[in-house]
């Protein structure tokens, strides 16, 4: 109903193809306890939150931003840490997701230890390599308690072959910081051809629907 | 006592006197004896009276005789006989005054005696007294110890029970709030879990808006898409060259590129319509197979990728000793960019194609032998291999252990394969036997006797076809485990592949060639033999490539010989990269790679520039 909907209404434009805003669904991993919530609220709602409860199951949060003039709406899905408040329901942060952003506390080496896991993890639910992924350490402004230092983790983060990204949620200074975070992985996905000219050609028979999708609005928009 | 008889007879005679002479001396005895016996019994009663009196008046006589004595021996002496008699009993007498005055002295004395000793008693009972007296006090003071410590203890006991009221009710009421506290962790849990249910919900619900959007999104595109090729049929060249210059998919460059280099290969999709025909296409395909698929069983699982058309390899991207020992298959999945290959040495490895490189993502461990054969399942999860240890494994990507081992052949397993619904698998076995296997129970189903070792096995929707070293291809039927058909080769048959489109079966065998079996009129049969090409083993695998242009198969020298199926020549040969028998190779389905490998754990990644 609501496709059908969006049809009428995007139809009378026939071009350009002012369609409804791209979603992109970005999931952010990590341990219990790291942050994801605060960070994913610092970027929707531009402040630190005051008191948090651990997250059960998923949380939704969505801020629309603006990229070379297009409206894109940013779909994060902050995810629960804590095996007990996300097991089940995983498969359902995998499916189509755009980005994956990892977390970890740079103040808990056991949250970085586990980041292999969080990998593992994405890999079995089969996500392809095209979908772009970041490492963020979180609660930067700690600096007193930092356990994992920024070579250690862009070792790591270099290995995997993501970019690092260390911040703090709580910092008032950083809230460009957090955001650029956010933004620089919209970016990325917007402009997702330069990344797949880097892979090998075709990346494969069965690309993500939406991805081909991009591609091919990619490919319309510079005709018209 | 005669004086009394004499005095009772006298008067009891006297009244008889009157009575007859003869009855009376009868009647005299008769009383007399009465008499005696009442005297008798009487005079027992009166006995000591009469004793008593007697000697009383013997004394009184004495007594009146010693007085008369007394005076009279002093006066006139009128009794001189008795006179004697009197001295004699004053002597006793004063002999008997005597004794009693001893006896009298005995006893004052033991009156003192006894005076002395009551006295000796007393002084005892006093000091017995005075220590009573003594003891007493400490006692009265022991006794009131006693009695306070009683009342202590009675207070004590009234305490402790206070405090057991106190205890019992602090009890029950931690009974009850562990009670309570349980009930509420039960709700806590069951709220969590409704909790969680709903966000999954919220999770599925958000998804499917999302894949929502992008259905419409790509409805649209494709609708204008359709209005924009419509409109623009003039200016292809622009489009395309326009197309070449932006970086846009390699997928449109390549085409351009091969078909102006080589220009030796057919393709249906031409240049003129780089990647937006390519996709259009593609949607149309997805459409049509879609409809097809419709009647058939509903967990047929049509794959996303469909090959419009392979490309012939042409250059080594990447050359790595892949396993420890020998690698006997491979495969890729439906999404082109995993691999599996397996090997002597036990382990199935998964590899990641990006970038024109193999990346090492995993292993999958389970087997106790080598692994004879690979296939992935359409949807790209699942994998099923054949091994040597007599059983095929089946893993899901996300565990690498194995989900189930189907065990039950008596020799290795040379082939695992799906059937066409997911559910069922069908393995060969050198132990000449072919085996269908319910994935659900993971038990066997159905054995099939093939008369001959068995190499190979591949699945049609209703056949099984394996073939064997009795240098025949069977069909079975499925259904009925009966051989509807024989086809016969002039070697033992190492390897079966089937055409995508299921139209036409391709055998490997030792007589070193290739041979295409038109499955719907089996009579026709096209043979494919190169120079040089030699078959390196029994068990090696010649495939087609996915679009069922082109056969490919590795030979005993190392070089990867390709086909063309429609012209019946030899496409290419790619020599140099392996330095030993190739045992096997892999189309992706996107037809972009080819990958081989070999008997010395050599993988070599192919594509075409």
């Amino acid at each position: 109903m609501e496709s059908s909907l969006e049809l009428t209404t995007s139809l009378p434009g026939t071009y350009p193809p002012l369609l409804r805003s791209r979603i992109f669904k970005i999931i952010v991993i990590g341990d219990s306890g790291v942050g994801k919530t605060c960070l994913t609220y610092r970027f929707c709602a531009g402040k630190f939150p005051d008191k948090t409860e651990a997250t059960i199951g998923v949380d939704f949060r969505e801020k629309v931003i603006e990229i070379n003039g297009e409206k894109i709406k940013v779909q994060l899905w902050d995810t629960a840490g804590q095996e007990r408040f996300r097991k089940s329901m995983v498969q359902h942060y995998y499916r189509n997701v755009h980005a994956v952003v990892f977390v970890y506390d740079v103040t808990n080496a056991a949250s970085f230890r586990s980041l292999p896991a969080w990998i593992e993890e994405c890999r079995q639910h089969s996500l392809g390599q095209e979908v772009p992924r970041i490492l963020v350490g979180n609660k930067c402004d700690l600096q007193h308690a930092l356990q994992v230092g920024t070579e250690l983790a862009q070792k790591f983060a270099d290995s995997h072959s993501m970019p690092l990204f260390e911040t703090s949620a709580k910092n008032p200074d950083d809230n460009d910081h957090v955001e650029a975070i956010f933004m620089t992985v919209a970016h990325k996905l917007k402009s997702q051809k330069p990344l797949m000219l880097s892979q090998p050609p075709g990346g494969g028979g069965a690309p993500p629907l939406g991805k081909s999708e991009e591609e091919e609005e990619g490919g319309w928009s510079c005709n018209c | 006592m005669a004086a009394l008889e004499c005095l009772g007879s006298p008067s009891v005679a006297g009244r008889l006197s009157s009575t007859t002479k003869t009855t009376a001396e009868k009647w005299k005895r008769h009383i007399i004896r009465q008499l005696k016996l009442r005297d008798r019994s009487q005079k027992i009663m009166f006995q000591d009276v009469i004793l008593s009196y007697i000697k009383l008046l013997e004394r009184s006589h004495q007594k009146a005789l010693i007085t008369e004595g007394i005076l009279g021996s002093v006066a006139r002496h009128p009794f001189l006989p008795s006179q004697e008699s009197l001295s004699s009993v004053i002597s006793k007498d004063v002999k008997a005054i005597r004794d009693l005055r001893k006896t009298s002295g005995e006893l004052a004395y033991q009156v003192v005696e006894l005076q002395r000793v009551i006295r000796i008693k007393d002084s005892v009972l006093d000091k017995q007294h005075a220590r009573m007296c003594e003891v007493k006090r400490p006692l009265g003071m022991v006794e009131a110890e006693f009695l306070s410590l009683q009342a202590q203890v009675e207070e004590v006991q009234e305490g402790n029970c206070a405090l057991k009221r106190e205890y019992d009710s602090l009890l029950e009421r931690h009974h009850g709030m562990e009670e309570t506290y349980r009930r509420e962790k039960v709700r806590g849990s069951e709220l969590l879990e409704d909790m969680i249910q709903r966000k999954r919900l919220a999770a599925a619900n958000m998804n499917s808006k999302n894949e929502k959007r992008v259905r419409a999104r790509e409805v649209n595109l494709q609708k204008e898409l359709e209005t924009a090729v419509k409109k623009k049929v003039d200016i292809d060249v622009g489009l395309g060259t326009e197309v070449s210059t932006k970086p846009a998919s390699p997928k449109s460059e390549t085409p351009e590129k091969s078909e102006r280099c080589h220009g030796r290969l057919f393709r249906s999709a031409s240049a003129t319509s780089p990647r937006i025909l390519d996709s259009i296409k593609e949607l149309f395909e997805k459409k049509r197979r879609g409809n097809t698929l419709g009647s058939l069983e509903e967990d047929i699982y049509t794959p996303v990728g469909i090959c419009l058309a392979a490309r012939v390899p042409a250059k080594a991207l990447h050359v790595l000793d892949a396993h420890e020992l020998g690698i006997n298959a491979v495969r890729f999945s439906s999404s082109s960019n995993l691999l599996a290959t397996g090997g002597t040495d036990r382990v199935i490895k998964l590899w990641d194609v990006s970038a024109g490189m193999l990346y090492n993502r995993g292993s999958l461990d389970g087997s106790n032998e080598g692994i004879t054969s690979i296939e992935f399942d359409p949807t790209g999860t699942r994998i099923l291999a054949a091994s040597y240890d007599k059983s095929a494994l089946f893993w899901r990507l996300d565990d690498c252990a194995p989900k189930f081992t189907l065990t039950g052949h008596s020799r290795k397993v040379t082939a695992a394969k799906f059937k066409c619904s997911l559910r069922q698998v069908v393995t060969g076995s050198a132990d000449r036997t072919v085996k269908v296997w319910d994935l659900h129970r993971a038990a066997c189903i159905q054995t099939i006797d093939v008369l001959s070792y068995c190499s190979d096995v591949v699945c049609s929707e209703y056949f099984i076809i394996s073939g064997h070293y009795d240098r025949k291809i069977r069909f079975w039927d499925s259904r009925a485990a009966s051989c509807t058909q024989e086809v016969p080769l002039q070697g033992k048959v190492t390897s079966l592949d089937i055409c995508p489109d299921h139209r036409q079966l391709l055998s490997c065998s030792r007589d070193e060639s290739l041979q295409v079996v038109d499955l719907r009129m089996s009579n026709s049969r096209r043979t494919f033999r190169a120079d040089g090409f030699k078959c390196g083993c029994d068990s090696t695998k010649a495939i087609f490539s996915p679009d069922g242009n082109y056969l490919a198969a590795g030979s005993a020298d190392g070089a990867v010989y390709i086909w063309n199926v429609n012209s019946g020549n030899l496409e290419t040969c790619l020599p140099g990269m392996h330095s030993s028998s190739v045992n096997a190779l892999s189309w992706s389905i996107s037809g972009e790679y080819v990958v081989s490998v070999d008997k010395s754990r050599r993988a070599v990644l192919w594509s075409d520039f």
